[in-house]
């Protein structure tokens, strides 16, 4: 039998153990999305953690292209952080969803294509293997791995790859379909993410134009944080993200009523994204 | 100088305005010595159709003549119908290459060459044995030696090579250097000049043979790490690295396997080349490897470099890595041996503004071969990209309702959903490039970046002109934006 005085100094020396675990993790480096308050928020608080896997899925299927988008924002500054190579894992759903990447649309999204390598993998454990043999190679910068959302993909499997991307500080996106399909399962991952497109910012020259890109994230899932939902504006100049101000009383032009008649009441937080709401599990 | 410029009694050495003054209509080029000796080189690998040893001479300080290629033909005449046939043959087939020629057998390579450019035949063939009374009246040119020297012979009363033999040799060699004893004992056999023939390529290969048959994978996987150790020593020696290697297990009851792999830049790396193969031999994670029968066992392995590139002395020891990780080359090699060539892939730009041709989708392992065009980058303007991150292939069909005749989508549906556009710019209007076979018939294509009140962007257009090129011009998807 363990007495209580025992049992609070066990608990005391596992705590302790714990965060020593926590503080290793935080030491590991990471990619900064941009803004600070964003990156606050993140596992690590300064950023998104390199040292680990993270997940992006769709709010819906029509929401994957932004999905896709935002985590190819996410590739295009960690290419330009780390100044190495990133591969690419497509298969083909992705394929046929939405089409194979596009070398000059990628450069314009600030991805340099001649950094970028293409694995086409048959299924997703051939996709899991090869994410994880990429983790290993020092020349990567990481990894952006497209998933059916097989059952291949399994607490087991996203375990082993956040203990590769842990062990090699190398991170591993991935984009495991839509919430509809990816569900929550249960996951390894540091992070994930559920991407629902935005209506683009106010275009500077065209007012009828689309602007620059918006995503609405919400951060479903967070080691060691808060879930959140915010939107971020992806700046094709600077190759960073910026919080979008897309409340009324902001000013970067856009009126209230224009940013209301454009929001989508279901996916659009109606506060200031300084204030994290937290998400309604499902 | 074709026959038809020295028949009009062009010489070497003439200027070429007194060429001119014997021909006014003379075609002048620029001598081109290094392509000279590039097609030399080529003929000489042609010739080896006739015999393996080839080789070819490339004598422009020495005679007016030219170039030769010197072929040694022991024991292949039998196999063209005699000598004389042979160089029957040879000539014929010189002649419809383009090239005017003469030709010459002997003992020796000296009296070839001197029958060949002195004889009074186009063929002239020397009978064994026959060397030196066939040389003894030709000039002393004949002897491979300078004009200069041929000239000083000549002044001492020495025309011809009969002239010279019959003379003690300790004066000429006092007078001229031992240069021309040299020619002088070539020509008629006392000094040997073999043919060396231009480097017989034999690819690098490793064998090694067992007595006792592997009847393990790991035992196989061993031994190719072993035969591995050994290419890499003779590439060493070679300073050369693979590009693609064949393996061939050979089973006792003689089935063979055979299992190749590539590499994305030249590789002297015994380990590396011998996990190419384990790769494929032992399954791991997700992927199975291949299905061998080892049944009795292997009895032989045999590697082989059926590729390679040239690749310089390395330091040792650096490039090891203290995380166990591999570098990209190494990547590229596994996944594109692994999973096939066509799906480890990059992107490279192409300079075209129809999108679908301003990119093509390269193999990884031939990325460093492919030579990439010089893109202009598309000038960003505005807020947004003008391009889609992801490009449907071919474009899907759209059902659009857009204002006539030029205006863009109001609403359009994709892959049976409705999207009501809120935003749109362009059109963006892409001509066809009309020197393109394919874009012959093609359309003049008008492209909007349009959003649809959710928040996605996509990249539509009209394909055709209304009134101009098209009465109802279809509307097609054709990528999706962040």
């Amino acid at each position: 039998m363990v007495r209580p005085a025992e049992k609070a100094e066990l608990l005391e020396s596992l705590k302790r153990d714990l965060s020593g675990f926590e503080s290793q993790r935080t030491r590991a480096p990471s990619l900064s999305l941009g803004p600070p308050e964003i990156d606050c928020r993140l596992s690590g608080g300064a950023g998104l953690s390199l040292a680990g896997l993270h997940e992006v899925v769709g709010a819906a299927y029509p929401d994957m292209a932004a999905a896709a988008g935002f985590a190819m924002g996410l590739g295009s500054r960690l290419v330009k952080q780390e100044a190495r190579s990133l591969l690419w894992v497509m298969q083909r759903c992705g394929v046929h969803d939405l089409g194979p990447l596009y070398g000059p649309g990628l450069a314009m999204m600030g991805l340099d294509p001649a950094r970028l390598l293409i694995v086409s993998a048959r299924d997703d454990r051939e996709a899991l293997w090869v994410t994880e043999e990429a983790l290993r190679t020092p020349d990567l910068c990481g990894v952006i791995s497209e998933l059916e959302g097989s059952h291949a993909y399994d607490l087991k499997a996203s375990r082993r790859l956040q203990l590769a991307a842990e062990r090699f500080e190398r991170p591993a996106l991935l984009l495991a379909g839509h919430a509809g399909r990816a569900a929550s399962a249960p996951s390894a991952a540091l992070t994930r993410f559920r991407i629902a497109a935005a209506a683009s910012s106010q275009n500077s020259s065209v007012a009828s134009a689309p602007g620059r890109a918006r995503f609405a994230v919400t951060l479903d899932r967070v080691r060691g944080g808060a879930p959140s939902r915010f939107i971020l504006e992806w700046n094709h100049a600077a190759h960073c993200f910026s919080v979008a101000s897309v409340f009324p009383g902001r000013a970067d032009g856009a009126s209230g009523r224009d940013a209301a008649k454009r929001d989508r009441p279901s996916a659009r937080p109606q506060k200031s994204a300084s204030v994290p709401r937290l998400a309604v599990s499902a | 100088m074709n026959t038809a410029g020295v028949d009009a009694g062009i010489r070497p050495g003439q200027r070429l305005a007194d060429a001119r003054a014997l021909v006014p209509g003379l075609d002048v080029m620029e001598h081109d010595p290094g392509g000279d000796e590039a097609r030399l080189v080529k003929l000489a690998a042609w010739a080896t159709r006739f015999t393996p040893w080839t080789r070819a001479e490339y004598l422009s300080p020495l005679a007016h003549e030219g170039a030769g290629l010197f072929l040694d033909i022991s024991g292949c005449a039998h196999l063209f119908g005699g000598e004389t046939a042979l160089l029957e043959d040879l000539l014929t087939r010189m002649n419809r290459l383009g090239h005017e020629a003469r030709a010459g057998l002997a003992d020796t390579v000296g009296a070839a060459w001197a029958v060949a450019r002195h004889g009074h035949e186009k063929i002239s063939v020397v009978k064994p044995g026959a060397a030196r009374e066939a040389v003894t009246s030709l000039p002393t040119t004949a002897l491979r030696i300078p004009q200069a020297m041929a000239d000083d012979l000549t002044r001492l009363g020495l025309v011809t090579i009969g002239d010279l033999l019959g003379r003690p040799r300790a004066p000429l060699v006092a007078r001229f250097g031992a240069f021309l004893g040299q020619q002088l004992d070539a020509v008629v056999g006392a000094r040997a000049e073999p043919v060396a023939p231009e480097a017989v390529r034999v690819p690098a290969r490793a064998r090694l043979l067992f007595a006792d048959p592997l009847i393990v994978l790991d035992g196989i996987v061993a031994a190719i790490a072993l035969a591995a150790r050994d290419l890499v020593a003779e590439l060493d020696r070679r300073q050369q690295g693979v590009r693609q290697l064949r393996l061939r297990l050979y089973r006792v009851d003689a089935e063979l396997f055979t299992f190749e792999a590539g590499t994305s830049s030249a590789l002297r790396d015994a380990d590396r080349i011998a996990a190419l193969f384990a790769d494929k031999l032992v399954p791991s994670g997700g992927v199975s490897g291949s299905d061998i029968d080892i049944g009795y066992g292997i009895e032989g392995v045999v590697l082989e470099a059926c590729a390679v590139d040239a690749l310089g002395p390395r330091q040792k020891n650096l490039a090891s890595r203290p995380d166990g990780g591999s570098s990209l080359d190494e990547l590229i090699d596994r996944l594109s041996n692994r999973l096939g060539a066509n799906r480890v892939m990059t992107l490279k730009g192409q300079a075209s503004h129809i999108p679908e041709r301003a990119q093509v989708v390269v193999p990884a392992l031939a990325a460093n071969d492919f030579r990439e065009s010089d893109v202009p980058p598309l000038v960003m303007y505005g807020d947004a990209p003008l391009r889609p991150i992801r490009m449907l292939t071919p474009p899907e069909p759209v059902e659009v309702m857009a204002e006539v005749p030029e205006g863009p989508p109001q609403q359009f549906r994709w892959r049976r959903m409705l999207h009501a556009v809120t935003r749109a710019d362009g059109p963006e209007r892409l001509a066809p490039e009309w020197w393109v076979p394919a874009d012959k018939e093609a359309a003049t294509r008008d492209y909007f970046r349009v959003e649809d009140g959710e928040g996605r962007r996509f990249w539509l257009y009209r394909d055709g002109l209304y009134d101009r090129e098209t009465d109802a011009p279809r509307w097609f998807m054709h990528g999706v934006f962040a």
